[in-house]
């Protein structure tokens, strides 16, 4: 079992789920979720995480907007994220790169794809 | 002729095609004419009558005059009011037609998003109540094959059926996660869906706007900004792994 502690960040509950169990089946078990952007940040204040997924299209705070208001602070800048989302035009991943995510996946995502994807970021690590 | 513009407010006039009215008013547009004839016959008379009888002519040559202004003054109201109608009723055929099919386009992604869906999970259902009827039939079967293999004191046999069933499960396992994957449709036809009950909104709020007395409702109706969630507008439930590979391309950079 994995000692990381990952922050699941996405506005339907569905997805939530989801991804949930397709992390669980991966062996990650410390999972705290959260709707949206503003959310998370408070639980991000609150807690230390080690890995975030978040998806972009969410109310209050959208997925972008998250992510760059975690690399600008300090504390958390370091965090690994990936992100979830239906988003898949060349200029929106670019933009996300920019804003600071570790790798990206394309909504529907298989679990190999995720699987994949966070070893891709702790490799790098 | 005057030039003053028509400002006049419209209370639903409806369109000169709709509207009964609208064919009497204009085929008084010709009284303008009438009036000029007139005003032009008054002109002549005064010509020809002596001095001080000309006043009472020149006096109704006045009124006639005004009678003129007026009658051009409903005359370019007309032709505002008629020709702002039909600009408006144009402009909002244009504009729906397209946000309509815009609609009728996105309900179509949803209706298909969900249709794929179902069959594929109904698919690795099915595939699944066939991986446990195996695994139940070989199940059964196992302490037959220990008490066949108990007489030689080791059990090749029965352990084989069990490494069997051991994968049918796996196998199983395996289903019930890409039954899990294709749930993720719910995520797209929401925003699919979205996308359509915003373009909805935007058919309203012209078509409100196409009767100049809503004005301000249409207003209102313009500013619908959803049912709460965002979205993109180019989801589509289709396999990813295209897309995936160009994004992981430009992440490898």
């Amino acid at each position: 079992m994995s000692s990381l502690r990952i922050l699941l960040v996405d506005d339907s509950p569905t997805m939530r789920r989801i991804l949930a169990n397709s992390l669980k089946h991966l062996g990650y078990d410390d999972i705290i979720e959260a709707e949206n952007g503003r959310e998370a940040l408070d639980k991000l204040h609150a807690e230390q995480f080690n890995f975030i997924v978040t998806d972009w299209n969410m109310t209050e705070m959208d997925g972008l907007t998250f992510v760059k208001t975690v690399k600008e602070e300090s504390d958390a800048a370091a965090i690994p994220i990936l992100m979830v989302t239906t988003r898949s035009q060349q200029e929106d991943v670019v933009e996300a790169m920019r804003a600071g995510v570790n790798n990206y996946i394309v909504k529907p995502f298989t679990p190999q794809t995720l699987k994949q994807k966070i070893e891709a970021i702790f490799a790098q690590k | 002729m005057s030039t003053t513009r028509c400002n006049t407010p419209m209370d639903s006039p409806g369109s000169p095609e709709t509207n009964p009215g609208w064919t009497e008013l204009e085929d008084s547009i010709p009284l303008f004419d009438r009036v000029k004839t007139l005003q032009n016959l008054a002109a002549s008379i005064s010509a020809d009558l002596p001095g001080g009888h000309g006043e009472l002519v020149n006096h109704f040559q006045e009124e006639l005059h005004g009678l003129s202004e007026a009658v051009n003054h409903a005359f370019n109201c007309l032709t505002w009011v008629i020709s702002t109608i039909h600009d408006r009723r144009s402009e909002w055929e244009a504009k729906t037609e397209g946000l309509i099919r815009r609609t009728e386009k996105q309900l179509s992604k949803v209706t298909a998003t969900t249709e794929t869906a179902t069959h594929q999970i109904l698919d690795a259902v099915e595939n699944l109540t066939s991986i446990q009827a195996n695994a139940i039939q070989k199940a059964r079967e196992l302490p037959t094959l220990f008490d066949q293999d108990s007489e030689q004191g080791s059990w090749p046999t029965f352990q084989s059926a069990l490494q069997q069933i051991i994968a049918e499960l796996e196998n199983a396992q395996g289903n019930a996660f890409q039954i899990m994957d294709y749930l993720q449709f719910q995520d797209i036809t929401a925003q699919q869906i979205e996308q359509a009950y915003i373009l909805l909104g935007e058919a309203e709020a012209k078509l409100i706007l196409v009767t100049m007395a809503l004005r301000p409702v249409a207003q209102a109706a313009l500013g619908i900004r959803g049912i709460g969630s965002t979205y993109d507008a180019n989801t589509e439930y289709a396999p990813t792994e295209e897309k995936q590979k160009q994004i992981d391309a430009l992440f490898e950079k």
